[in-house]
């Protein structure tokens, strides 16, 4: 309330006042009763202003208490459902790493083997094609080739297995980046959060905002992660399998 | 056999390419979201789409209803291979007409076997 107009309500009442002691000395009742109603109503308007301003206060404290449970909901859950979905992503991220140097690692002595192998018998051939092998090294040489040949034709199956298992250890990137995604989304939320935490807006913004943290379960989240995602409804390839097939397909 | 490839992340569209050409199918194309997929689908003729579930622009179930829904592609079979594993989420594709559903992480085994049952049931 301005100052200004406490001031005018104080200035009007004394001129009641003085008007009611008048009134009463002069004996006219019937106006001394219209200033004290008067002076009644005066009263009223001023709790009603009150009552307006108790009213503000708490709508506003009402709001920010909303915004204070969505906040401790963030700090509660969101955040440290988002730790264990990037702890998760550490864990996604190293065991593909892990799988790909053992592929590697296995790979290379195989590799390896071949091209000793490869360059012995070029060398050995190289003399044979220029007449400088005596009849027992060429046995020699023919049982390696032979040798070889059979080394090759088993390990190459190998190490076409570990490159495969190297591609196949890439697949974590698109499930981390859809964990990620995730996580950016919830703090894009919390920010969201805190700036209507700083402007007290009202509150239908946060029923959006919550029906958008409801919303069905068929939107696409990505991976679940043990532990962290409701497990009742996730299903590894084998109950997809036996659903499907229980559906009919 | 022309294979449409759908996956908003590209490592994942390799891999299902070389794993696709390890089993002998060599033609395949890419698409990074159902809203890519869907003009490349009605203006060539392919064989089989394998598609993500969760993508930006229009998600997997999305492309698989409107595939449904277009007379020419209605009978195209769909494998979809997602990291999507709610029942609910199964039940729906099933609901929309999926021919597989490979879960992520996966093998090449389990594509393969997926593959083929497909086109047993294409077959038969």
């Amino acid at each position: 309330m301005a100052d200004g107009q406490k001031i005018v309500l104080d200035d009007t009442f004394a001129e009641n006042a003085r008007k009611l002691a008048e009134y009463i000395e002069n004996g006219d009742l019937e106006n001394a009763d219209k200033i004290l109603d008067s002076i009644t109503k005066m009263r009223e308007n001023s709790l009603f202003q009150e009552l307006g301003k108790l009213t503000r206060e708490f709508h506003d404290a009402l709001n920010s208490f909303r915004l204070d449970s969505r906040i401790s909901n963030f700090t509660e859950n969101d955040i440290p459902d988002a730790r264990e979905r990037l702890n998760h992503v550490i864990t996604m991220t190293e065991q593909s790493a892990d799988k790909t140097l053992n592929s590697v690692e296995q790979a290379l002595p195989l590799c390896e083997s071949i091209d000793v192998n490869a360059n012995n018998i070029k060398k050995e051939w190289g003399k044979f094609t220029k007449k400088e092998l005596s009849a027992e090294q060429f046995r020699i040489l023919s049982r390696d080739m032979t040798q070889f040949l059979d080394d090759v034709c088993t390990n190459t199956p190998g190490i076409k297995e570990r490159l495969q298992d190297v591609l196949m250890a890439q697949d974590f990137q698109d499930l981390t980046g859809q964990i990620i995604r995730r996580v950016i989304t919830l703090v894009e939320e919390l920010e969201v959060s805190l700036v209507e935490l700083v402007r007290l807006s009202g509150q239908s913004h946060l029923e959006e905002q919550d029906q958008e943290a409801n919303k069905d379960n068929l939107k696409g989240t990505g991976p679940s992660i043990l532990g962290v995602d409701n497990t009742e409804s996730i299903m590894e390839q084998d109950d997809v399998d036996d659903l499907l097939s229980s559906l009919g397909f | 056999m022309k294979i449409l490839i759908v996956d908003d992340f590209s490592t994942m569209r390799r891999i299902i390419k070389n794993l696709l050409r390890e089993l002998g199918f060599n033609n395949t194309e890419e698409a990074d979201d159902g809203l890519t997929a869907l003009p490349m689908l009605k203006s060539t003729s392919f064989d089989l789409l394998v598609t993500d579930w969760n993508m930006p622009g229009m998600q997997g179930i999305d492309l698989l209803k409107e595939v449904r829904a277009d007379e020419k592609l209605s009978l195209m079979p769909v494998l979809m291979v997602t990291a999507e594993q709610k029942k609910e989420q199964i039940i729906e594709a099933a609901k929309a007409g999926v021919n597989g559903y490979i879960v992520k992480p996966f093998t090449a085994a389990t594509l393969e076997e997926k593959l083929n049952k497909i086109f047993e049931r294409m077959e038969g």
